[in-house]
């Protein structure tokens, strides 16, 4: 009996009692070893690993090395390859080894690089060559590799030495976390880039975190040829230092997806200057995200959308407009000023002919529709032809706050407003399908509408004041007011996505929504949240799917979805539960998908 | 008052050697007393153990004769001790002089106390082994474990020539 020959399990017990030095001596004696102390040695620091994710923060200088000669990453499965990288001493080293390593993978989904350099040896400087070298080298081996992902960050932690980049021995010219940051995802040919700034510097003001950084414009920069999706959430991309570099990859990569996330913005100022530098000449999705930023010049916005309106085929706008109210007066006659560059022209044209998909927060709609009705190029040009769903939900993935339902009701009166313009002018517009007797088919332009509802006290008296004129009193008290959501009878599609912490038993709202849905008398699908499968069977015994039938004559399916705990596993999940509505048939449950 | 008489169970090994032994030493045993809680019915049958030899299964129970009574490692307990263990490879006096058994006997016992489920036996054996491996170079290990090297010369080639960095360090 040998020790070599001692069961996996039994090897890695005795491994357990060494420590890490030892493990690596272990490995090089033969291969039933090598595989026992290095599985040892790597669940220690990536406990990770056994899901396919090997995670090294702040390891010691031997454990890459060690990695290089593990024997079981060629059996193993690596998704993900997550490491930080602290000396400048180690990093160019560690980054060959790291080439060495993907090399010994059967396939590789991710690489997550961090660059903090606060380590032992932070006031060395880095070779640029050579790091330019081996970062080339583990970037086109990771390709190889099926890997189209790289995330880099180079953030410091405060008080830091910052990361420096120069020719050894000068006296360095560019000091900052940036360059790191960037010089990762520029080498690639991922199809996926994500930019941000140094958390480090949040507390920065604007004016200083321009000061600080140093553009890579004397960084040999390649040709993005792979890149599709690329997301900005630093204004400091836009800024004089960094904006070519910027508009250099944007422009020069077929990027179909363009997140702009201005939520970490401290300033937009530098966007609203520069961001007409961007011609994407493939986008299809552009996603912006505004919240909480204080000014967004949506003039900016609405030239950057013109410029690419011909491929835009999904739209996810969310951005306030609290500070634009005087954008609708002068939207006609503004002309933009603050652009250095031959963008300097009125907007006449704002037409979107691809666009099929609208994601808005309530505010973003009424702005973007309102745009749309004052300045598309052509009276006779059916707004939107491509249109298929329009979202309305709240500026980010949050709880809609209060107050919401009162932008609702303006995006959906702005919604309506463009759908009798549609109707108005679907029977002139050349299709010779159209007439006067088929006018609901050229309304299909509009048929989905996904509407996310806010806070429970506030949705019910919401729906209420939509209700027709003509509902029953007796059953929802006074009659309401005439709503202004008018002609929005086309839907055909209607999804109302109401909180998890709204319940649907709740009364008052199921003897509401038959009577709301009066508005949407076209409906022939309604998908609701929040209603699991034994709710739809007990309101359906109760013949309650027959009043909603009333209120949407046309009406031929229910979609439920909501939430399901399963205990064994500990997992929320969701779950869609069918309700057919034939014509002359009473309801059936057509069970759970 | 006198102690009420313990039960005593037969065993017998892959060699046909048999040992009966109190059933309180044998529940030393994780194993072996998991098998006596199933039966229900007293058997004067044998419980066969495949896997351990005689003289390996003697070594075994003069470990748990030694230790009966000491109370059981619960499953939360070991994990608890799992979690904040240190690498420790302290032993005993008297595991130290029991363990002290040549290559091949320490190995059987392992694989024996891992089969029997003797969770501090394998305890025992692990920290000997990895006792016997710490402070030594390389070569120290191979000539100690008659360990073959395997590797192809590309992989030793690698492995070398990264772990040479690494001990520079």
């Amino acid at each position: 009996m040998l020790l070599s020959s001692l069961p996996v399990e039994l090897l890695v017990g005795i491994f357990n009692e060494l420590e890490d030095k030892e493990l690596c001596r272990l490995a090089r004696l033969c291969r039933p070893l090598n595989h026992a102390a290095l599985e040892v040695l790597f669940q220690r620091h990536s406990p990770t690993l056994h899901a396919g994710v090997l995670a090294l923060y702040r390891h010691p200088p031997y454990v890459i090395p060690a990695l290089c000669g593990a024997l079981f990453l060629i059996d193993r499965v690596i998704h993900s390859l997550q490491l930080s990288f602290e000396d400048p001493e180690r990093l160019v080293p560690e980054l060959k080894m790291l080439t060495e390593i993907v090399g010994s993978l059967k396939s590789l989904g991710h690489i997550s690089l961090t660059l903090s350099m606060d380590g032992k040896h932070a006031k060395d400087r880095i070779d640029p060559m050579a790091f330019t070298v081996a970062f080339q080298n583990l970037v086109n081996l990771a390709v190889e590799k099926g890997c189209r992902q790289l995330w880099g960050s180079g953030h410091l932690p405060k008080n830091a030495q910052p990361l420096e980049i120069g020719t050894p021995g000068d006296k360095p010219k560019k000091q900052h976390p940036w360059v790191a940051a960037t010089l990762l995802p520029l080498r690639g040919s991922f199809s996926k880039l994500r930019l941000f700034g140094s958390k480090a510097k949040t507390d920065a003001p604007a004016s200083l975190v321009v000061d600080q950084v140093q553009g890579p414009m004397e960084v040999d920069l390649p040709t993005a040829r792979d890149l599709y999706e690329i997301s900005i959430s630093s204004e400091m991309f836009f800024n004089p230092t960094w904006v070519d570099w910027t508009s250099h990859i944007c422009n020069t990569a077929p990027l179909t997806c363009f997140t702009l996330d201005m939520v970490k913005f401290k300033a937009t100022e530098d966007w609203d200057n520069y961001s007409s530098m961007l011609h994407l000449t493939q986008l299809k999705r552009l996603s912006v995200y505004g919240k909480d930023v204080p000014k967004v010049d949506l003039n900016i916005l609405r030239l950057f959308l013109q410029r690419h309106s011909s491929t835009l085929e999904d739209l996810v706008l969310r951005v306030p407009t609290a500070t634009h109210t005087e954008l609708a007066t002068t939207l006609d006659t503004r002309c933009f000023t603050g652009c250095p560059s031959a963008q300097n022209q009125q907007v006449t044209k704002f037409d979107f002919p691809k666009l099929s998909t609208l994601s808005l927060s309530p505010e973003s709609a009424q702005w973007f529709i309102n745009t749309l009705l004052t300045t598309s190029s052509s009276a006779s040009n059916l707004p939107l032809p491509s249109l298929r769903n329009v979202s309305l939900l709240p500026p980010m993935a949050l709880n809609p706050f209060p107050g919401y339902h009162t932008g609702l009701t303006d995006a959906l009166t702005a919604l309506a407003k463009l759908a009798t313009l549609v109707t108005s002018l679907a029977p002139s517009h050349g299709d010779s399908t159209a007439s006067d007797g088929n006018r609901q088919s050229q309304m299909k332009w509009f048929p989905e509408l996904v509407i996310t509802c806010g806070p429970a006290q506030e949705l019910v008296p919401w729906m209420k004041s939509h209700c027709p004129p003509d509902t029953e009193p007796t059953e929802l008290g006074p009659t309401p007011a005439p709503s202004p959501i008018i002609a929005l009878t086309s839907v055909e599609h209607l999804s109302l996505h109401i909180s998890y912490n709204v319940t649907l038993t709740n009364d008052e709202f199921l003897k509401t929504l038959p009577h709301f849905l009066r508005r949407f008398s076209g409906l022939k699908l309604l998908a609701l949240t929040q209603m699991n499968f034994d709710q739809v069977k007990r309101l359906g015994k109760a013949g309650y799917w027959e009043r909603v039938k009333k209120s949407c004559p046309k009406l031929e399916k229910c979609q439920f979805w909501s939430r399901v705990e399963l205990d064994i596993v500990k997992l929320t999940t969701g779950i869609w539960t069918e309700l057919d509505l034939p014509p002359h048939m009473r309801p059936i449950l057509a069970g759970v998908v | 008052m006198a102690a009420p008489a313990t039960q005593q169970i037969k065993i017998r090994c892959n060699d046909e050697k048999e040992f009966t032994v109190d059933r309180d030493v044998l529940e030393r045993s994780v194993l072996i007393k998991n098998m006596l809680e199933d039966v229900t019915e007293q058997q004067d049958a044998p419980i066969p153990l495949p896997n351990v030899s005689g003289p390996v299964m003697a070594k075994v129970l003069e470990y748990c004769t030694h230790h009966r009574g000491e109370p059981l490692p619960s499953a939360d307990t070991e994990q608890s001790q799992d979690e904040t263990r240190k690498r420790t490879t302290d032993i005993s006096e008297w595991d130290q002089k029991f363990i002290t058994v040549d290559q091949e006997m320490l190995f059987e016992i392992i694989l024996a106390a891992n089969y029997l489920d003797i969770k501090s036996l394998l305890d025992v054996g692990c920290k000997t082994v990895a006792n016997m491996i710490k402070g030594k170079t390389p070569e120290e290990i191979r000539k100690l474990f008659n360990i073959v090297n395997d590797f192809t010369p590309e992989e030793e080639a690698q492995i070398k020539k990264e772990n040479e960095w690494a001990e520079d360090r």
